[in-house]
């Protein structure tokens, strides 16, 4: 609300200078945008001009449309400063011409009060006096021409939105209805539209002449032409102009008061108003007000019960009964004892405060006027009560130290992303499940992310065209699927990895990152979830064949399900497995289309799937003598590591202590299409010393079960 | 004086002198080997001392303990100082080598340098920090919300004009991401019961979209529902929490009117780092709406609660000193790593 700061003066004249009053408001809830300086009009003379007067632009909360004119800011100015308002005086025009025209209300509840004045003869041509056209200027609103500008007048000084017509382009009757369908209006703007059934009209006989309310027609718009006007002054129920004019692209001055609620007892005050300004600038013959009205559906004044006690419940000061009563009277409030309710009274509420409907607002009143300034700061009381902490919520802490630790920086990417960008690295049943926007900010941010891949490596390419270097980066945020009918967000790690494995350094450089790197930061992140031993937990990273990544570097990391066997098969039977994660090399051609000039390894974790390990279970360090056996094994290229320990530990059994790979070899000594495996072994037994001959007998065990499942010989 | 006396005399004499002589040679010596030499020389099986030792069978032996305490610490002292030589012999060779290789002590050093987080996240963690640290429960809600826990459910009906501040992204099935974090109290009111007290972060997301608008950004939605909370304990709380979090001497508060459908009375917070900045604009607050409870089924005659909202781009931009709300989701490395 833009509005000259001497002419709210005019109603009420507080002793504050401009600062002081935009201050004054701000505390008070009418929050002050800006006081700026007169601006000069270049199309009014030197002499109306008013370099004193000031701008103050404030900031309404849409509960308070009471404060949309002169007359409310007034009354709120005057209410702060224990002043009365001076409202300006006129007289009601006398009535010179029977001259009348019928008024219908056919949708009493979204109208129930409309009425209607002809003046005949008024010149239009004249033009709007310099102090109105001041007065509308800095509140925003463009001087048309005489008429038009004194609607908009009293509207910026009452708050009632008017319309004036062309009485002789109107036929018959006026009715207020609803739109039908297929109605077709042109408005003011000079746009025809098709109206939405359902859109309260003021229509005639023969047409609809203007969305009620929200915008006049064109056909019926005063011209230069116009002899006599018909004026409309009505109350809309805010219900049926609220998000009407948004539907058709509008927003106006009357739109944004009606919807907000113009107070439903001002409609002949305004009418009255606007007439004699007419009548004073324009000349004419006034006709009797026509009133219509449906009282039923006029909104009465609330009348809430205020209960004493709930004042210091609730804002938990305490205020004395004439502190209290005052500040409600100072409201134009009315106040009388409830006859059925100890010490609470029934508060009238005045008919311009449609916000005012339950007790806390009341209450909310009281401690505004008071000032917040005013309130205590206390302190809430609480039982003291622990709560179970979300098991997530401390892991993620952790993953994010541990990522930080192993140099990764967390970014934060849009939730949205371009649908072009995403497909590709998406597998083909995860690119039917992605979720569009109905109305997108554009085409990049048109689908919401179904993996995090596209934001991290939005985020590589960004940092890699400003020749940043060292590019670890991770996320940590939903992924939204659709599932049928239903949406499905998932919490998900991802993680990515550019170029080589330490930012360039002094000393050893060039070693470029590849699956393993990657496959360390996931199993990292597994340890500090809880998972220190994947095979507690039956995890698996099986190879798998996706659109994103290189063939055969790409593997899915799955828990539960069958027996470690099935990890050698080349593709990972999905049999009570539960697919927690993925991580891989990026397919060269990706790499490309990002401008990534270096090899890309990226992870992704499902963060509610991945199980929580079991409970520690102590077990005491085994006193007795361990004795370490390395031994050489030769297998084909095909059987996985992975596989190979597993038969390891369970044909040991409980005399394996230790188990480490510290070697993998190809090439010279070990035949084509095979490779050679180095595993360390040591042997303990709880109770007892195991004898030399006795290993010797378990390692030949072994071998021959090795044999037998892989093939496996001992390399010479 | 008889020529015993004068023997055994000529011979301690002879002993002493030996002691000098060796004491000095080992003195001047300059390297291991050579002190080596000295040590047979004078310790080893065929030494100058040695020899004494030996001879001291052949020594009446009214004088043997005389003359055997004189060699044995003859012996001791040579000892003594070949290994006090040994060591500064040693020393000066490590120190020679040393000095051939000496490391650079101001090369960086080795293994990666930590990562670092985001400080959405870091100004996230320092506001959840503070409030469950006495006794807010943290959770969690949808970001894809319906109408009824974003808006209805809020007392914010279809035609409310609150919805016009609230740009929305739908979906076609008429699902949207939420507006605010406050759908979440919905959520916790719908399944919990008093007392409560949650905090829920989370992205946000409105239409929007220029210098000073993100379409997604960050809030904490808090809800205190306890039996006499009031709105001096808001007040009370949220100054509290604005002081130490941003822990600055001078900071200002300014508690001011303003309206939300879900709460009454509402309130806006303001700060200013020192008198003479501009008021900004911190977080919206208030008391639950009596509607808001009653559709949750909870009596607002019995319960009271209070509920605030914190924009967390907005804190951290304060906090830190950042300018442009853009950076944030840039996930520039150069912005990014200044919060290491």
């Amino acid at each position: 609300m833009k509005f000259s700061e001497l002419w709210l003066r005019e109603w009420v004249d507080p002793p504050l200078d401009s600062t002081a009053l935009g201050e004054q408001l701000t505390r008070a809830g009418l929050e002050l945008e800006s006081i700026t300086p007169a601006p000069s009009i270049p199309e009014l003379p030197a002499a109306q001009q008013l370099p004193g007067d000031r701008c103050f632009d404030v900031a309404l909360t849409p509960n308070r449309g009471d404060c949309l004119s002169i007359q409310g800011m007034a009354r709120e100015v005057a209410t702060l400063n224990r002043l009365s308002v001076r409202p300006p005086v006129w007289s009601d025009c006398p009535v010179t011409s029977e001259a009348v025209r019928p008024v219908h209300l056919a949708s009493p509840a979204a109208c129930p009060r409309y009425l209607g004045r002809i003046i005949e003869d008024v010149d239009v041509r004249r033009q709007t006096p310099p102090w109105m056209q001041w007065r509308l200027r800095l509140a925003g609103i463009h001087p048309l021409s005489v008429v038009v500008d004194i609607t908009n007048y009293v509207m910026l000084e009452l708050g009632q939105p008017l319309h004036a017509f062309d009485q002789e382009r109107l036929q018959g009757t006026i009715t207020v209805r609803e739109a039908g369908a297929g109605e077709t209006l042109r408005l003011l703007d000079g746009e025809q539209r098709t109206l939405h059934p359902g859109s309260l009209l003021i229509a005639d006989q023969e047409q609809p002449l203007a969305l009620a309310g929200i915008m006049g027609g064109e056909a019926s718009a005063l011209g230069d032409s116009t002899r006599h006007v018909f004026l409309e002054c009505a109350w809309f129920a805010p219900q049926v102009i609220v998000g009407r004019a948004r539907r058709y692209g509008l927003h106006t001055e009357a739109s944004h008061r009606f919807e907000r609620g113009v107070d439903p007892a001002l409609q002949a005050m305004a009418i009255e108003r606007a007439s004699a300004l007419i009548l004073e600038h324009c000349g004419g013959r006034a006709g009797p007000v026509q009133e219509q009205q449906d009282a039923r559906c006029l909104p009465s004044p609330a009348t809430i019960t205020l209960r004493v006690p709930q004042i210091e419940r609730l804002l938990g000061v305490s205020m004395d009964e004439q502190q209290w009563q005052d500040s409600l009277k100072r409201l134009g409030m009315r106040l009388s004892r409830a006859p059925d309710q100890a010490d609470a009274w029934q508060v009238t509420v005045p008919s311009w405060r449609l916000d005012l409907r339950v007790e806390a607002n009341l209450l909310e009143e009281l401690v505004r006027l008071q000032g917040y300034e005013h309130i205590p700061r206390t302190r809430p009381r609480m039982q003291l009560r622990i709560h179970r902490p979300p098991p997530l919520r401390q892991g993620l802490e952790a993953v994010r130290q541990t990522l930080v630790q192993r140099a990764y920086q967390e970014v934060v990417s849009y939730s949205f992303v371009d649908p072009a960008l995403q497909t590709p690295l998406l597998s083909p049943a995860l690119r039917e499940q992605v979720l569009p926007l109905s109305n997108p900010i554009s085409e990049e941010m048109a689908v919401m992310r179904a993996s995090l891949w596209p934001g991290l490596l939005q985020a590589a390419r960004y940092n890699q065209q400003r020749q940043q270097t060292g590019i670890r980066l991770f996320e940590i945020g939903k992924v939204f699927l659709k599932q049928g009918e239903a949406v499905v967000e998932r919490l998900f790690i991802g993680g990515l990895i550019l170029g080589k494995i330490t930012e360039r350094q002094w000393y050893s450089n060039d070693i470029t990152s590849n699956f393993y790197d990657i496959k360390a930061d996931v199993q990292a992140v597994l340890q500090v979830l809880g998972i220190p031993d994947p095979a507690a937990l039956k995890l698996h990273y099986c190879p798998f064949q996706h659109p994103a990544f290189i063939p055969g570097q790409c593997a899915s990391l799955s828990c539960g399900g069958g027996g470690p066997g099935e990890a050698g098969q080349a593709d990972c039977p999905a049999g009570g497995r539960m697919d927690i994660g993925l991580l891989g090399g990026l397919h060269p051609r990706l790499c490309a289309g990002w401008d990534l000039p270096e090899a890309c390894q990226l992870f992704a974790l499902d963060l509610e799937k991945t199980p929580v390990a079991p409970r520690v279970r102590y077990r005491a360090p085994t006193r007795t003598p361990a004795v370490r056996r390395d031994l050489a094994l030769l297998v084909q290229e095909q059987v996985p590591a992975e596989a190979l320990f597993a038969t390891v530990r369970s044909r040991l059994g409980p005399d394996l202590a230790g188990l480490q790979l510290f070697d993998v070899y190809r090439g010279k000594g070990v035949p084509s299409g095979q490779k050679s495996l180095a595993l360390s072994l040591i042997f303990q037994r709880k109770s007892g010393t195991l004898t030399d001959s006795e290993v010797e007998g378990l390692i030949e065990d072994l071998l021959s079960g090795l044999r037998k499942e892989y093939d496996a010989r001992l390399r010479e | 004086m008889t020529t015993t006396a004068v023997d055994t005399e000529a011979r301690s004499a002879g002993i002493r002198r030996l002691q000098q002589t060796l004491l000095a040679q080992i003195r001047d010596c300059q390297s291991l080997s050579d002190l080596e030499g000295l040590r047979l020389a004078a310790l080893g099986k065929k030494g100058s001392l040695t020899r004494h030792l030996k001879s001291l069978g052949a020594l009446p032996a009214a004088e043997r303990p005389q003359f055997g305490r004189l060699v044995n610490e003859a012996s001791q002292a040579i000892s003594t100082a070949l290994a006090a030589r040994r060591r500064s012999l040693e020393e000066a060779d490590w120190q020679a080598v040393g000095d051939g290789h000496a490391l650079d002590v101001t090369l960086p050093g080795r293994g990666q340098s930590p990562g670092g987080l985001h400080p959405v996240t870091q100004v996230l963690e320092r506001i959840v920090r503070l409030f469950a640290d006495v006794g807010f429960e943290v959770v969690d809600g949808p970001e894809v919300e319906d109408e009824y826990h974003n808006f209805e459910a809020l007392n914010i009906p279809a035609e409310h004009p609150a919805r016009a501040m609230h740009d929305t992204f739908y979906f076609a099935d008429g699902r949207l991401l939420r507006t605010h974090t406050s759908s979440v109290q919905v959520r916790l009111m719908d399944r919990a019961r008093p007392p409560l007290r949650c905090i829920a972060p989370g992205r946000v997301y409105r239409h929007d979209s220029d210098m000073t608008h993100s379409p997604m950004f960050h809030q904490v939605e808090g809800l205190l529902i306890e039996q006499g909370v009031s709105f001096a304990d808001l007040k009370g709380l949220l100054s509290d929490f604005l002081e130490h979090f941003f822990e600055w001497d001078t900071l200002q508060l300014r508690f001011r009117p303003s309206y939300f459908p879900f709460t009454s009375p509402s309130a806006e917070m303001d700060i200013r780092a020192a008198a003479d900045h501009d008021w900004l604009e911190i977080l919206g607050c208030g008391m639950v709406h009596p509607a808001v409870l009653q559709g949750a089924g909870i009596d607002p005659d019995r319960h009271t609660g209070l509920a605030f909202g914190l924009g967390v781009e907005r804190l951290a931009m304060l906090y830190y000193g950042i300018d442009d709300l853009r950076v944030f989701f840039a996930n520039d490395l150069r912005f990014l790593r200044q919060f290491n």
